[in-house]
C-alpha cells in the first residue's frame, strides 16, 4: 500500500486504521490486564488479613459511612455512562455531546474526590488510621505499612501482648479457653486493650455503636489493619481517579480544538476503557470494605 | 463480531462498536439497581452467605461493565481473552494464596498465645500446651476457624 492512500491519522506501519485501531485498543487491554493484577495483589492482601482477623474486619467496617459509599458507587457509575455516551457522541462526530459528556464524567469524578476528602477527614480526625498506635507511621508512608507493616509490629513487648489479646479473644469467642494464661483475662477486661496511648475515638452512629455493645470485645487487637488495607486500597483507587480526571481533561482540550470524530476517536475510547476499569474496582472495593461484615 | 459491520451507515465510524443509547441506559439502570440491592442486603446475611451475595452482584455488575460499557461484547473477541486470562491468574493468586493461609492458620494462634505468656514471664514451652489445648478444642469440630479438610490434614503437621 502506498503512503498516501493512508488516512492522515493512520500510521505509516499499520496497514489501515482497522489495523491501528484495534492494535491500540490491544495495547489498552493489556495495560489494563496490568492494573488489574495491580489491585489483585492488594485484593489478596484483604483476603489472607480477612481470613487471620475477621474480628479486626467486622469491627472495622463499622468506622465506614456506608451511605457515603453507596454515594460514591452511584457517582462512579454515573460517570462511567456519561463516559460511554461520549465515546458513542465521539463515535458518531458529536462534538457538542462530546464535551458534555466528558464535562459531566470530570464533575463526577470530582465529586467522587470530595466525598473521599469528606471520608478521609473524618477518619484523620477520629484517628482512625493505618497504623495510628505509632508514632513513625504517619500520614506519608501509611500505604506502604498497610501491607508490610507487620514485621515492625513486632516492636515492643505491648504489641506483642496486643496480638496475642486477639487470639484469646478468638479463642473466646469460640468458646475456647486456651491456657490459664486466657483464663486471668476473662473478656470483660479486654475492652480498655493495651493499646497505644490515645487508643480509638470512636464517633460512629448511634446503631453502630449498638452493634459494637454486642461484640464479645469492643476493640480488636491490630484494629488498624482493617485501616491499613481501606486506605491503601481506596488511597490507590483515588489515585486512577486523579490520573483519570487529568486523562479526561486532556481529551477534553483536544475534543474542544476539533481532534476526534467518527473517522478517529480511539484517545476517547481508550480513556473509555481505563474510566470503566476504575468504575469496575470501586464495584468490589465498596461491598468488600463497606458492607460485608 | 467484525468492526466493519458499521460503517454501511452514514456518519458512522469505520471502526468499533457504537453502543446504542437504550441500552447505555438500561445497563446503568441494571448497575444502580444492583447497588441499591447489595446494599439493601448488607448486614442482613452474615457471614459466609452475604460475603458470596455481595460478591455475585459485584460480579455481575463488572461483567455489565465490561461487556457494555467497555463494549468487550462487540469488540475482537482477543481482547475479552486477554481479559479472561487476566482473571484466571488472579484466581490462581488467590487460590493458592488462600490455601496457604489456610493450612497454616491454626499454628498461628497458639503462637501468638505463647507470645502473650512469654511477655508476661511465663515459661517458652507453653507454646506447645497451648497448642494442644487449641487443638484439642478445635479438631475435630468444624468450628468458624477451620474447614474440615484442614482438621485431618494438621494433627500429622503437628506432631
Amino acid at each position: 500500500m502506498s503512503h498516501h492512500d493512508h488516512p492522515s491519522h493512520v500510521h505509516h506501519h499499520f496497514e489501515n486504521e482497522t489495523q491501528q485501531f484495534d492494535s491500540d485498543k490491544m495495547g489498552m487491554w493489556l495495560f489494563l490486564v496490568t492494573e488489574i493484577m495491580i489491585f489483585a495483589g492488594l485484593f489478596c492482601a484483604y483476603v489472607i488479613y480477612r481470613t487471620h482477623n475477621p474480628e479486626i474486619f467486622h469491627y472495622g467496617h463499622q468506622f465506614l459511612d456506608k451511605n457515603m459509599g453507596a454515594l460514591n458507587t452511584l457517582i462512579l457509575l454515573t460517570s462511567s455512562l456519561t463516559m460511554a455516551w461520549g465515546v458513542r457522541a465521539a463515535q458518531l462526530s458529536q462534538k457538542k455531546t462530546l464535551l458534555t459528556m466528558l464535562g459531566l464524567t470530570m464533575l463526577c469524578a470530582f465529586g467522587f474526590l470530595v466525598i473521599k476528602y469528606f471520608e478521609y477527614s473524618a477518619k484523620i480526625h477520629h484517628g482512625t488510621l493505618y497504623g495510628d498506635r505509632y508514632v513513625w507511621q504517619t500520614e506519608e508512608h501509611g500505604g506502604e505499612h498497610g501491607a508490610g507493616g507487620d514485621g515492625a509490629e513486632m516492636h515492643s513487648l505491648a504489641e506483642a501482648a496486643q496480638d496475642a489479646n486477639a487470639v484469646h479473644q478468638d479463642a473466646m469467642a469460640g468458646g475456647a479457653q486456651l491456657t490459664d494464661a486466657s483464663m486471668k483475662l476473662p473478656s470483660s477486661q479486654y475492652a480498655p486493650a493495651p493499646a497505644g496511648p490515645e487508643g480509638f475515638d470512636i464517633n460512629e452512629p448511634a446503631e453502630a455503636k449498638a452493634e459494637e455493645a454486642t461484640h464479645k470485645f469492643e476493640q480488636p487487637a491490630k484494629a488498624h489493619l482493617f485501616f491499613s488495607i481501606y486506605f491503601i486500597m481506596t488511597g490507590l483507587h483515588g489515585i486512577h481517579v486523579v490520573i483519570g480526571i487529568i486523562c479526561i481533561f486532556v481529551i477534553f482540550v483536544l475534543s474542544a480544538k476539533g481532534a476526534y470524530n467518527s473517522t478517529y476517536y480511539t484517545p476517547v475510547d481508550l480513556v473509555g476503557l481505563y474510566w470503566h476499569l476504575v468504575d469496575l474496582i470501586w464495584i468490589y472495593l465498596f461491598p468488600l470494605l463497606y458492607l460485608v461484615d | 463480531m467484525s468492526n466493519k459491520s458499521h460503517h454501511l451507515e452514514p456518519g458512522h465510524p469505520t471502526v468499533g462498536h457504537v453502543s446504542p443509547l437504550p441500552q447505555l441506559f438500561m445497563v446503568f439502570g441494571a448497575l444502580v439497581d444492583l447497588t441499591v440491592l447489595t446494599v439493601g442486603l448488607s448486614g442482613k446475611l452474615p457471614g459466609t452467605t452475604g460475603m458470596l451475595i455481595a460478591m455475585g452482584i459485584a460480579t455481575i455488575k463488572a461483567l455489565l461493565v465490561a461487556l457494555y460499557f467497555m463494549h468487550l461484547r462487540y469488540d475482537r473477541p482477543f481482547n475479552g481473552y486477554v481479559f479472561l486470562a487476566a482473571i484466571m491468574f488472579v484466581a490462581c493468586f488467590f487460590g493458592f494464596a488462600s490455601l496457604d493461609t489456610a493450612t497454616y492458620r491454626r499454628d498461628i494462634a497458639p503462637y501468638e498465645a505463647n507470645k502473650l505468656m512469654e511477655s508476661e514471664g511465663k515459661p517458652e514451652n507453653m507454646y506447645k500446651t497451648a497448642r494442644d489445648e487449641w487443638q484439642s478444642k478445635h479438631g475435630g469440630e468444624g468450628t468458624s476457624l477451620h474447614t474440615s479438610g484442614e482438621e485431618a490434614a494438621a494433627p500429622a503437621e503437628g506432631h
